[in-house]
Parts: structure tokens; sequence; C-alpha cells
């Protein structure tokens, strides 16, 4: 104990060397085919440096020492929010990187899908396909997985085989306000229940907008809970947030919205 | 675990001794792989701003006295020359708002300058006090260009033969091919999006390492690789360097270096690092960065930051001793670190 307590004494006294701080895993490119699947999918953590482990969660919670450690792959088998820190002895640990997936019931894709605008020419995809394809966008807008509307809403009208039961809306999107990328403001659902063969709104969803503070590229994945319905024909439309509001640089012109995949659980 | 648990547990080791598996250790570390390791030196240029500021620190240039030049956009004094032990030693230049590339070039004896200002839209040739010699304007005659507004000109390279290559890197990425009066003789590159275009062509430099064949090393940033030309503006080919935004080539001994600004998008993502390539131009160490297989990254197997030693490198320029100056654009006005070599 007395070693102790000199020990903590001298401590401030002792030049600390520079400690960096590790840059998080990678679960980019080639970590993962996609963070939607139907059955399982595989997942391949990096983090190239000799001596540093990975240690990942997979109930959204930050990993701590006693997370398990990532060894050569992770296999998942249901929806799940993946978080992996790099830590090192030598280093401070890696800020968290998390990865949300979705697992996607196979009788819930399209047969048919429509989008009402056609999107920029640039962002254009593989036109409505493309939001069912279970190909996830990247930091590469251009990539041909994004499809980008230029002050313009998206409507998206999807046919399923058969009527199905339907609960949740899952919407992948967009933030990246220093290159005009906004996400969507609000989301409606609308749904041929059946009744008189037209649609009908069936749920409206206000969404968080970017803030100022918020830089770079992010994406924003939103789970939207709804009353369950039974239909074979829903529509939806993703509401542009433009124009840009006061605090951007570009504010009162059009605002874009990057979307890159629908889904429904 | 639940957060919360894991707080109290980090808590808990943070203030007490025991096995303090997550707690950050102090450490002298010794970065990059192979022949190519360094210890680092973040504090090896630093001044005192008010004497001797900086904002972005773009290029370096090391004269035949072994003098260490910097090039900054600060108009206060874009151009400070340093010792090796990182005193300054002469201050100078008010005139460069976009001072960006620095080349030097021994001229019948006499060591110049070549500052690519992409503000001025010009390159501006000088002494090393800072007498302006000749300036090379925009590439007008080439038909490319409606203004000089569109010439933003990032990084100049001299041909054996004295002939000035021009990359317009944050304008219209066409390499400008002038002779030493300021003819032009030729343009290519281009963002056309083929095979020989270039897509933020922002550094180049003369390839002597094989001396019967000296050929041009042209970055091409967002496309992740340098591409080799002849003085004629052929495509000789690619060498891919997958996940680096990689800012010029510097070419010394058998190695060409390069500063990876970043490794992930956005621009702004503090993700870079260093990339040393052998005499095959296979990357064989990245202080700050992951070591990709045999050599070779590829789109499946791209470089990447390990340890967050820089934030947006953006020139590196290599010693006698082995030694490695790193200057970096938007880090908070840092002075050029040093790594030395281990």
């Amino acid at each position: 104990m007395k070693s102790l307590i000199v020990l903590l004494l001298l401590l401030p006294f002792v030049p600390q060397a520079q400690t960096f701080q590790l840059a998080p895993p990678q679960t980019g490119i080639g970590s993962f085919q996609s963070p939607f699947f139907t059955d399982s999918t595989v997942v391949v953590l990096r983090f190239d440096l000799p001596g540093a482990r990975i240690h990942y969660t997979l109930d959204g919670t930050v990993p701590g020492p006693a997370s398990p450690v990532f060894k050569d792959r992770i296999v998942l088998r249901s929806s799940c929010a993946l978080m992996a820190v790099a830590v090192h002895p030598d280093y401070r640990d890696s800020d968290p990187v998390s990865v949300q997936f979705v697992r996607l019931n196979p009788d819930l894709q399209p047969v048919q899908a429509e989008l009402t605008h056609a999107p920029a020419a640039k962002y254009a995809g593989k036109g409505a396909a493309t939001l069912y394809d279970r190909d996830k966008g990247h930091e590469q807008l251009t990539s041909g997985q994004w499809l980008g509307f230029e002050g313009q809403d998206l409507e998206y009208t999807v046919v399923f085989r058969k009527k199905v039961s339907l609960r949740q809306l899952v919407l992948s999107t967009l933030s990246a306000p220093g290159s005009w990328v906004m996400p969507p403001a609000a989301v409606e659902l609308w749904a041929d229940t059946g009744k008189k063969g037209a649609f009908e709104k069936v749920a409206f969803f206000e969404l968080p907008p970017a803030r100022e503070a918020e830089s770079g590229i992010r994406e924003r994945l939103f789970f939207l809970d709804f009353k369950p319905l039974k239909a074979r024909r829903v529509r939806i439309v993703a509401r542009n947030a433009g124009p840009l509001p006061e605090w951007h640089p570009g504010k009162g012109k059009p605002a874009w919205l990057f979307v890159d995949e629908v889904a429904f659980q | 675990m639940r957060r919360r648990t894991f707080l109290q547990t980090s808590a808990t080791l943070a203030a007490g001794f025991s096995a303090p598996a997550f707690l950050r250790k102090s450490a002298d570390p010794v970065i990059g792989h192979g022949n190519f390791r360094f210890k680092i030196n973040l504090d090896w240029g630093k001044q005192d701003p008010a004497q001797y500021p900086v904002n972005d620190c773009h290029e370096m240039a090391m004269d035949r006295q072994g003098r260490i030049i910097l090039a900054t956009n600060e108009t206060r004094n874009n151009i400070l020359i340093f010792n090796k032990d990182g005193k300054v030693l002469d201050a100078w230049g008010t005139e460069f708002p976009g001072a960006h590339g620095l080349t030097l070039h021994d001229e019948g004896g006499e060591e110049m300058l070549y500052i690519a200002d992409y503000e001025r839209h010009e390159v501006v040739k000088t002494t090393l006090k800072g007498r302006v010699v000749q300036t090379f304007g925009w590439p007008a005659d080439s038909g490319k260009y409606a203004s000089n507004t569109e010439f933003r000109p990032t990084e100049t390279a001299i041909a054996p033969n004295g002939d000035v290559f021009i990359a317009d890197g944050y304008g219209k990425d066409w390499v400008a091919h002038y002779d030493a009066t300021g003819r032009l003789k030729n343009i290519f590159g281009g963002k056309l999006g083929l095979p020989d275009s270039l897509y933020n062509a922002h550094g180049i430099a003369v390839d002597a390492r094989d001396p019967a064949n000296p050929c041009l090393l042209v970055t091409s940033r967002v496309e992740n690789c340098v591409k080799r030309f002849s003085f004629d503006g052929k495509l000789l080919g690619t060498i891919p360097l997958s996940g680096a935004y990689i800012c010029r080539p510097v070419v010394q001994g058998e190695n060409v270096f390069f500063a990876v600004l970043i490794s992930k998008l956005p621009w702004d993502s503090q993700s870079g690092f260093v990339c040393i390539l052998n005499k095959d131009n296979q990357v064989v160490s990245c202080p700050g960065g992951s070591l990709p297989e045999n050599g070779a990254p590829d789109a499946k197997n791209p470089m990447y930051q390990t340890i967050q030693v820089f934030k947006h490198p953006h020139d590196v320029l290599p010693d006698a001793d082995g030694n490695l100056y790193v200057a970096q654009w938007n880090a908070g006005k840092v002075y050029p670190a040093r790594l030395e070599r281990v």
C-alpha cells in the first residue's frame, strides 16, 4: 500500500509520452456483403496492427474488456447492431464503430416497383430496383447504389406477390450536409388495403432534421413502426428536407435526398 | 454487458491499478513496417505562431544545404525555411494566397523554387530568397479552359530537358506541358473518366529511378492511384493505392513516398497516414496505416489508417538519413512533424 501512495504522488511528475488513439476497426468494403440479408451473413472486421485486438458486441452497447474478441469471422442470423473497438497496449482505444444489420423476410421482396419521379441522372442507380436490391450504398455517392433526388420527394410504389402483413418500414438514407444531402423531413406510408382499390394514407412519420454540427457523411437508417396492416400494394413518400436551412452555406437552395434501400418487416 | 456496467468498470480501472486491459499506457511508439520504421516527433517544426504563423502546411522541399523549405497559404510568410533541428532560418512571401505546390529545381547551378498557387491561377518561379524570376499562367491556347480562374494548379515537375509540367489538381485536372520559356507544347489527362484521365490531379513528379526510361508520376487522388505517363502524355501504367487519397509522389533513391491525406471520405475525416513504395512500386511501409497484403492494395484489400498520429498529411520529405518530415493540411495550423527512422 505504501508503494502505491508513493506512486500516486510521483505520477504527475513523470513526463508522459504522447499516447495516440487508434483508428476504429474497418467495417467498410470487403467486411460484409450488405447490412441487409435474408438468412445469415458473415462479417469480417479488420484492423491490421500487430498486437491489436478487436472487441465487439451485438446488442448495441459499447464494447468493454469483457466483450468478445473478434477472431476470424462473425456469423449473424438476426437483426442486430454490431459495435467494435480496436485496442492495443501502447495506444488509446479507438472510438467505437457501429453497423446496423437487418434481417429481411424474403416473402416481403417486391415483385414490382416503380418511382413516380425519376432520380437525377447522375444518381439514377438501377432505377426503382436499386431500392430493393439489398445493396448498401457507400461513401462514394456515384457508386450506383444510391438514388439521388434534387429538391424532389421520393415516391416509391411496390407490389408484393400476395397480400402480406406489414408492421415496420426500414428506410436507409444519407445525411451529408456538406454535399447538400439531407435526410428526409418526413415519411408517409400509403397502402392499397383492398377496400376500394385506391391508396389511403396509413402512417405519417416526422423525422429529426440534420443538425448544423453534423459533419461528414452519415448513413441514416430509420425503423418506422406502424399499426400492422395487410396489403399487396404500398407506396412510400419520403419528403425532401429542402430548401436548405438558414445555417447551411447553400441556404434556400434545393436539398438533395439520397435513398439506397426501402424494406418492410 | 450493459453500457452502464461497463462505464462503471472503466471508471474503476482508471482510478485503481488493477489489470488495466483497456487503460491507456504511456508509449514511445514506433510506427511503420519493415525497413521503414519511425519514432514520432510531432513538435519538430513548432514555432511561436505570433512570429511565424502557418495555415495549411502544403508542401516541402530540401535545398542543397539541407535546409527544409515549407510552403503555406499564410500570407504573412508563405515560405518558411527550417534547419534540420526545426529552427526557422528565413521567412518570406506575402503574395501567395494559394501557395500549394513547391518544387525545387537546379538551373545552371542556382536552385529555383516553383510555387504552384491555385488562388493566383499560375505557377511562380522564384529564387531561394523569393525574387520572382518567371511565371507560368493558364494554358489559354489549349482550348480546354474558358478563363484563367478555371486553372487552379497544385504542382509542378521539371523534366530532364527543362520542360515544365503543371498539374491542375484543383481545377480541371489537366496536365499542361510547357517549354522552359512558358510556351504551351501539349496538354493531357483531364477529368474525362477514361483510363488516361485524371480525377484530382493533385501531384506530379519526374520518376528517373530507371535512368534509361524516365517518366512522369501523376496523382489521380479520387481514383486512389498514381498514373505513369511518358513526357509526351501517353499513359504507361497505373499503380493502384486503394484506400489512399494520396497527395504528391515524392521520388527519392529507389523509393516513392506519399502523404496520404485521408483513407476514407469525407475530406475532413482525419484519417491520413504516410505510404512508402519500393523500386517495384509495392507498398512496403505505411507509418500510421495498414500494410496491404503482398504490398499490393486493391478494392477489396484497401489501405486504411490504424493509428491517429496524423490528421491530414499533405506532403512528406525524406532527408539523407531516412527521416521523414510531414506537413499537414487542415490540422489546427500545426507545423511540420518529423518521423525519425529507427
